[in-house]
């Protein structure tokens, strides 16, 4: 039952990173792409009516960490107190910027919350990545799992380590690259003309760029945490995830070179970053939060997941309300499926 | 530690006081929007149609407001609470995630569907998208209210050995005694402040003579929703809350009336200020055995006094005491405005009397303090504990957090808030003064 759940929680950050990571790369290349007001409100109607849906999957995945390891949420939240109220305080600013932007037509009005969309977007992404270099890295946890940690000290993933360390900021480096190039596949696919163009020519480079990052971030996981391949060489079939992420990066070099698919890119930006998280939730099964040091003191889903009962009548609730969600999900992007076209913004 | 957890207090406060000004409007103007379509819809109706695109538009802009300033809620009670987190997880975290899976999915998808999709799709689907909106914003309020139910009044749970508690009957938690009348107050107070903010709009385009047509709509059909759920937000909502608290937890109820001393026969407390030195109420003006009467519907029930409790065991008296009485004399004031404006409007006189459109108009604030009024009474009635009887607030907070850093972000929340709280009203504002002819 509580492997089950680890899978339900791995499946919906995954869910959350593959959508509202495409929005997230929309925000970060916004200034780079848009260059006219009518194009900064083609590439805002894009994600315009799927954004703040994209963004219920984190909640989601909040909830169900909340109440199948409450300990490891109270933990993990506890803990990066600082880096998850820049979340918060991201995602509320973004929020603001999306909606408010178009309300006033005036210029300065809209570079303002132009310039915010793109920084609270980047932020984000930056934080995402770091959130997962700190995951694989390991907490200072104690004999009761708690933990607190800065938001950074020397830079240096050592035992007095902050949030940020040189290894976090290359997680997070490769979060903003890979979710940028994934909102420039989104754009290819939702867009035609200038916009779609553009977005090509930023796809090829940033495939080039995130294989170079991804690269190194496999060859240093080693130096910081010197367990992060003993699941593979027990379970050998989860090297099949690692395999999939190259794959699908192979693949995107060609198609990106090809530049002819409109909605292969996206598909396959998608299967690159689910592939990606999935190594790294594999490699750190069971663990949730792991201790440095001690790792006797390390949060697994045993020892932080709630009362059998609890598990199992989560279980009768929670997948049909999943594939309601999947149902609305799947309906909104059938419903605004296609090109985005410049009246889709109008009325509100 | 007290330092960090006054701040966590304070930031818990400010956070879910702001967040909520949105909530109640958003779950109100569902229901009216909804509404107006199917007017709009039933009868191919282009007056209506406007109507309903200009609280859509109203709707679009509180609803943002609600989802920015809601993430934080669920996320703050691992971060300042996490105490509280490991304790309770295992009960609360199946209400909280089932809200994120039933209801906020069902909203954020239809809502793109109501904003973004008018021209794209038939009436029939927008309205339909209309009533999904409607379903999950006030599922979500469910979800919610089940969760503050138990914290209020801890029902099917079990202890684990290692002192936290999980549930042991999913339904009875959704089904918690204590739901029922906190639900039905609750969503009446939110069409309380919906229809005094459609009657206060309405009032301000009449007394500024521009879209008349609108401006009638608005009134007449706030009104008659604010009369309704003026009187049973009284009655029989207010009531019953009042007496299943005065079972349940009579501590929370001394402090609301300010009863020091156990009474036979207890009195309500129209004046007077609790004096915490002397434990008496100041300058009293008491209607004798009107609380027994409320409380136990008997004249000569005796009432507990804070008297009856040790000191440990009350909660922050004189603003408990005041909240409550805000909420009170503000719930009064509502049904006599709006029985008033009725009469006025049976007589055919309400659009020609200037003083009473000027009173509906001056109105619309006051819904939101009786609703912030209300839940002071509630949460800091139920002080010093965190879940009645089981957990103390002070054992709630994160103990890994120091006082530095839960000021900090205390400080950030205020800038924040201070600025979009500044950006919604000018926000509203323009879409007020624009009108409901555009678009």
């Amino acid at each position: 039952m509580e492997t089950f759940w680890f899978v339900i929680l791995s499946f919906l950050l995954v869910g959350y990173t593959v959508l509202d990571g495409f929005d997230l790369g929309v925000g970060i290349l916004f200034s780079f792409i848009a260059k006219s007001e009518d194009e900064c409100r083609l590439m805002l109607n894009a994600i315009g009516p799927i954004w703040d849906g994209n963004e219920v999957w984190l909640v989601g995945a909040g909830g169900a960490l909340f109440f199948a390891f409450p300990s490891a949420y109270a933990s993990a939240l506890g803990g990066l107190y600082l880096a998850i109220f820049l979340v918060l305080w991201m995602l509320i600013l973004r929020a603001l910027a999306l909606e408010l932007r178009a309300q006033v037509d005036n210029s300065l009005w809209h570079t303002f919350w132009g310039t915010i969309f793109f920084l609270s977007s980047l932020t984000l992404a930056g934080v995402l990545g770091i959130a997962l270099g700190n995951l694989v890295r390991g907490f200072p946890l104690d004999a009761q799992g708690h933990f607190f940690l800065p938001l950074w000290t020397d830079l240096l993933p050592s035992t007095s380590t902050g949030i940020l360390d040189w290894y976090t900021l290359l997680v997070g480096a490769l979060a903003v690259v890979i979710l940028s190039l994934h909102g420039a596949n989104f754009l290819v696919w939702k867009t035609d003309g200038k916009i779609q163009q553009r977005a090509r020519m930023i796809a090829s480079r940033l495939v080039g760029v995130s294989g170079v990052l991804g690269l190194l971030v496999v060859i240093l996981t080693p130096q910081v945490q010197p367990q992060a391949a003993d699941r593979f060489l027990t379970h050998p079939l989860g090297l099949i995830l690692p395999l999939l992420a190259l794959a699908a990066w192979i693949l995107l070099v060609v198609v990106t070179r090809r530049g002819q698919s409109e909605i292969l890119p996206l598909g396959l930006s998608k299967s690159l970053i689910a592939a990606l998280l999935g190594t790294a939730f594999f490699g750190l099964f069971p663990n949730l939060l792991i201790a440095r040091g001690n790792t006797a003191n390390s949060l697994t889903i045993f020892n932080a997941a709630t009362s059998q009962y609890g598990l199992r009548v989560g279980f009768a609730w929670f997948i049909p309300g999943l594939l309601l969600a999947l149902a609305y999900t799947g309906s909104i992007y059938r419903a605004f499926w296609g090109k985005v076209v410049p009246a889709d913004g109008e009325g509100y | 530690m007290t330092h960090m957890l006054l701040y966590s207090r304070l930031q818990f406060a400010l956070t879910i006081a702001f967040h909520y000004l949105f909530p109640q409007l958003t779950m109100g103007l569902a229901l009216f929007v909804l509404y107006f379509k199917t007017r709009a819809l039933q009868k191919n109706d282009e007056h209506y149609r406007q109507v309903a695109r200009f609280w859509t538009r109203m709707l679009a802009i509180t609803f943002v407001f609600g989802v920015a300033t809601g993430i934080t809620m669920e996320f703050q009670f691992g971060t300042n609470w996490a105490g509280f987190s490991e304790f309770a997880g295992g009960v609360i975290g199946q209400t909280l995630a089932m809200e994120g899976i039933f209801a906020f999915f069902l909203e954020s998808a239809f809502i793109g569907i109501l904003l973004f999709g008018e021209k794209r799709f038939s009436p029939q689907v927008h309205w339909f998208s209309a009533l999904m909106v409607f379903l999950g914003t006030w599922l979500s309020a469910y979800f919610i209210l089940t969760t503050n139910a138990w914290m209020q009044h801890p029902v099917a749970y079990t202890t684990a050995a290692e002192g936290s508690v999980t549930v042991s009957d999913l339904g009875a938690l959704l089904t918690n005694p204590w739901l029922f009348w906190q639900f039905l107050h609750n969503q009446s107070a939110s069409l309380i402040t919906t229809s005094f903010v459609i009657m206060g709009i309405g009032a301000f385009y009449l007394l500024s003579r521009t879209h008349q047509d609108f401006a009638k709509t608005f009134v007449r059909t706030g009104l008659v929703i604010a009369v309704l759920a003026s009187i049973f937000q009284i009655f029989p909502s207010g009531d019953g809350e009042a007496r299943k608290l005065y079972r349940e937890q009579p501590v929370k109820g001394a402090a609301m009336e300010g009863l020091f001393q156990t009474e036979r026969g207890a009195g309500i407390a129209l004046f007077g200020q609790p004096n915490m030195e002397t434990e008496t109420l100041d300058n009293p003006i008491v209607i004798p055995d009107m609380l027994s009467l409320l409380a136990y519907h008997r004249m000569l029930a005796t009432v507990k006094g804070l008297d009856a409790f040790p000191r440990s065991e009350w909660p922050n008296v004189p603003i408990v005491y005041y909240a409550y009485h805000i909420m009170v004399l503000l719930g009064f004031i509502f049904a006599g405005v709006t029985l008033l404006a009725v009469f006025l409007w049976w007589r055919g006189k309400l659009f020609q009397s200037r003083w009473m459109l000027w009173i509906l108009m001056l109105c619309l604030p006051l819904p939101y303090v009786a609703t912030l009024g209300g839940w002071a009474t509630a949460e800091m009635g139920r002080q010093p504990w965190l879940v009645y009887g089981l957990l103390k607030t002070a054992d709630g907070v994160s103990t890994s957090l120091d006082s530095g850093n839960a000021l900090f972000t205390l400080l950030g929340y205020i800038a924040l808030y201070s600025l979009a709280g500044l950006l919604y009203l000018l926000l509203a504002g323009r879409i007020v003064l624009r009108g409901p002819q555009r678009g």
